[in-house]
């Protein structure tokens, strides 16, 4: 039986923020995304590379939008998550959940 | 032509198609004309920085130098041999390498230790030649081959408008 894909922090970030960002979810906006909820605004080279990846493994699909004045007339890129993309941070979010369990940390609700 | 020259900047490290929507995201952000800059530097700088690419660029930046020294070398020492087995080799050279690399590029570096050859030869005959012209010759035709491939690229990508 092949090893199932263990995602990294980032991509667990990346991932989440796509899906809250729901059909709005291109380069600029996870970015902010990401800043806003986690307080560390990413480099685009690693937010790329990272989603370049994500859609490599099949997590993610991308598509090409429509043009738009303010970004000087270039496309944006939207971006899905999969369904093997929704396992596999739930996997990754159940072995967090897991570790969490039985611990208290300050600041941290349990589910 | 900023948001143009920032695309081209940027296309060194990421595809056109990357690059073009980094500088979309990037000009969606509004900052200002220096932070624009510091933006795409540090953009094209953590693409390029991933360790494939690097090594990649140092491969052939390696293979760039040492083919054109022996070359050089070789034809400065025994011109009528080294010229004929150079032609002849050429030839054989590009049908291979470019199997795996454009056969613009190759005739380029073919051609670059003739033009270090004369030059040591018959005009500058002093060491630093080699430094000064590999420097000039790979900023110039590096440049020219670069630029020539992401404006093909442009075209390619089809109706897509340009910022006014």
């Amino acid at each position: 039986m092949a090893q199932e894909y263990t995602l990294g922090e980032f991509e667990q970030v990346v991932l989440l923020a796509i899906l809250r960002l729901k059909e709005n979810a291109y380069g600029f906006t996870i970015g902010a995304e990401i800043a806003a909820r986690t307080g560390r605004k990413p480099s685009a080279g690693a937010l790329y590379a990272t989603l370049d990846r994500l859609e490599g493994k099949g997590f993610v699909a991308s598509r090409v939008g429509d043009p738009t004045p303010v970004r000087g007339g270039r496309a944006k890129r939207f971006f899905d998550v999969t369904g093997s993309g929704v396992d596999a941070v739930a996997r990754a979010q159940r072995a967090y959940q897991s570790l969490l369990d039985g611990l208290t940390l300050p600041g941290v609700v349990h589910a | 032509m900023r948001n143009e020259i920032a695309e081209w900047v940027l296309s060194q490290a990421a595809p056109p198609e990357q690059a073009a929507t980094i500088v979309g995201d990037l000009l969606e952000a509004q900052p200002g004309p220096v932070a624009f800059w510091v933006a795409v530097l540090r953009a094209t700088a953590s693409i390029a920085s991933q360790p494939r690419r690097v090594l990649r660029g140092i491969f052939w930046f390696a293979y760039d130098i040492s083919f054109s020294v022996c070359w050089g070398w070789f034809l400065m020492r025994m011109p009528k041999l080294g010229l004929l087995s150079f032609v002849i080799l050429s030839i054989l050279w590009v049908g291979v390498a470019s199997l795996i690399r454009s056969a613009r590029k190759n005739v380029s570096l073919l051609s670059f230790p003739l033009f270090f050859f004369v030059l040591e030869k018959y005009c500058l005959h002093t060491s630093t030649a080699f430094a000064v012209v590999a420097a000039l010759w790979m900023l110039v035709f590096d440049g020219w081959m670069r630029w020539r491939k992401w404006r093909k690229s442009q075209t390619s990508l089809g109706d897509r408008p340009v910022a006014g």
